[in-house]
């Protein structure tokens, strides 16, 4: 799916994998004019100022960033790890579909309860969430059958019957130009993903992201 | 209502609330280490949060918080829970309390000093350099790296260079000399933050809210914190004033990081230039309140006591 996505667009692409970046040797400058730079094995390099567009899905560095490491370091390394993607990530130039959103490397992250308050916010109807700390979550049934829809910028794929301009202020007012949100039978608001699965959308969704990035580039 | 969240007998937390009894406010504080004998209830309708906290033998509907002081420990690490398997129901229900109030935190309109999304910035100190650029402060000539033969180049260049943590764990800032640079090799698995030293005046800012208390270090050591583990003598904190351009660029850096209360650090160079180095949203403002006489307590208790000032209390 990402190839395929890759190469409709206008400009060269490249598919960089979490293993990578963290087997990579990292010359990120603050401060002093110099690049934000990732050296890959294959001597390929990423200054993150110069990029047009990026797809971003990471959800994690992964855990051979810090391999070899005794037990009791591999804690502080990985949160290491972390900032410094997160902060390289935020460096992307041009458009960027998810961008981090701290502490996230991708997209917002929010919990189930904070989705539906910005879900509400935007003009979807959302179901009553009753929680507790002794009782658990309880929350109103579902309709099914639930229904997806995906946001990509201010381009939108969905049902005929899904409410457009809503999802679209959903997907701003949270942070996510890259949105995924199910819909149960009666149009409300079941869940939302920030690092939606190109799988789940298939074709239609590369259609999306394609339209998305095509907007956005010179 | 204002609501404190946080061991109770802490010092900023006890402060802050010494400060809004001596002023009359109507509080209530959710002391961590009372949360066996805690029950919180949230319901979520069309967006809106309300619910009941019942909390050392009172019931505090939610509606009324106003505002709120979250300076809150790791759940984990509570002295009754720490011990406990991973798997008890004993760290389950404390881990779903917490969490549940966190939600409720981000959710409330209160105001809040400060919310989880506007203190996540710092745990990337790259991300924050670049927003703390934008408000005309400057970074230090910086390099993150995992190669070491690159942090022996940018030391070369740049003399003398101290090392410290990427992320919001607390590290040690010191200088890169004889006894690191033999380590250097470690930095493969674990990148390291390097940074020219830039000589200067150290200056903590706490902002809250509209107002700004300037604090000046004085000190011999690369990290005054660790003072004495430096082998310098104790740092002398004294009140400073800002240039009221300075003063303005604290505050609106704050507010574009969503902080109503932050604690920031820098260094003030000979030509009216300041480095920032960091942000700390969740600042331990008694040290200096101690040492200076500066009232931060009072401000922060003034602060919460002024309430929502916009319907939806994103101020």
């Amino acid at each position: 799916m990402y190839e395929r996505l890759a190469q409709r667009l206008p400009a060269r692409g490249l598919l960089v994998s979490g293993e990578q970046l963290a087997a990579a040797r990292w010359e990120y400058h603050l401060g002093d004019g110099e690049p934000a730079a990732v050296h890959f094995a294959d001597g390929s390099c990423v200054d993150a100022r110069a990029v047009h567009a990026t797809l971003n899905v990471l959800s994690v560095v992964p855990s051979t960033a810090t391999a070899g490491l005794r037990a009791g370091d591999v804690e502080y390394a990985n949160a290491e790890w972390h900032a410094l993607v997160l902060g390289w990530l935020s460096e992307l130039g041009g458009i960027v579909l998810s961008p981090p959103c701290a502490p996230s490397l991708a997209g917002p992250m929010l919990s189930h309860a904070e989705w539906i308050a910005h879900a509400a916010r935007a003009g979807l109807p959302t179901p009553r969430v009753r929680m507790s700390a002794s009782r658990g979550v309880a929350v109103d049934p579902i309709d099914e059958p639930l229904c997806d829809a995906f946001v990509a910028g201010n381009e939108v794929l969905a049902p005929s019957r899904a409410p457009r301009d809503a999802l679209v202020r959903l997907s701003r007012s949270a942070g996510a130009p890259l949105l995924h949100v199910a819909l149960d039978a009666r149009g409300r608001f079941v869940s939302a993903n920030a690092r939606p699965s190109l799988r789940l959308g298939g074709e239609p969704l590369v259609d999306l992201l394609a339209a998305a990035f095509a907007a956005e580039l010179p | 209502m204002i609501l404190l969240c946080g061991v109770g007998n802490e010092t900023p937390l006890a402060m802050v609330h010494e400060a809004l009894v001596a002023g009359g406010a109507d509080v209530v504080v959710f002391d961590q280490r009372e949360w066996s004998t805690t029950e919180l209830e949230l319901e979520l309708t069309a967006g809106a949060v309300g619910g009941t906290l019942r909390t050392n033998g009172g019931a505090y509907d939610l509606a009324d918080v106003t505002a709120i002081y979250p300076r809150m420990m790791d759940d984990q690490c509570l002295p009754d829970v720490a011990d406990t398997d991973p798997a008890s129901p004993v760290r389950w229900r404390c881990r779903v309390l917490h969490q549940l109030l966190h939600q409720f935190i981000e959710l409330s309109d209160a105001r809040v000093l400060n919310r989880s999304a506007a203190m996540a910035s710092n745990a990337s100190k790259p991300l924050q350099a670049q927003l703390v650029q934008r408000h005309g402060f400057l970074t230090p000539p910086t390099l993150i790296t995992n190669e070491p033969a690159s942090a022996r180049r940018f030391l070369e260049r740049h003399g003398q260079v101290i090392f410290k943590s990427i992320s919001g764990q607390r590290s040690i800032v010191t200088r890169l000399d004889g006894d690191a640079l033999a380590r250097l090799d470690v930095i493969r698995a674990c990148p390291v933050q390097f940074q020219a030293l830039v000589p200067g005046t150290d200056v903590r800012v706490h902002v809250v809210g509209e107002t700004v208390h300037a604090t000046a270090i004085a000190t011999g050591a690369v990290d005054y914190r660790y003072a004495r583990q430096q082998g310098s003598p104790p740092p002398v904190l004294q009140p400073a004033t800002l240039d009221e351009g300075l003063a303005r660029r604290c505050i609106s850096l704050s507010v574009e990081l969503g902080l109503e209360l932050a604690g920031i650090d820098l260094r003030l160079m000979g030509d009216r230039q300041a480095c920032c180095f960091e942000v700390n949203p969740s600042p331990a403002f008694s040290y200096y309140e101690q040492h200076t006489g500066q009232p931060i307590a009072a401000a922060i208790a003034a602060r919460l006591r002024g309430g929502c000032l916009v319907p939806n209390g994103r101020v």
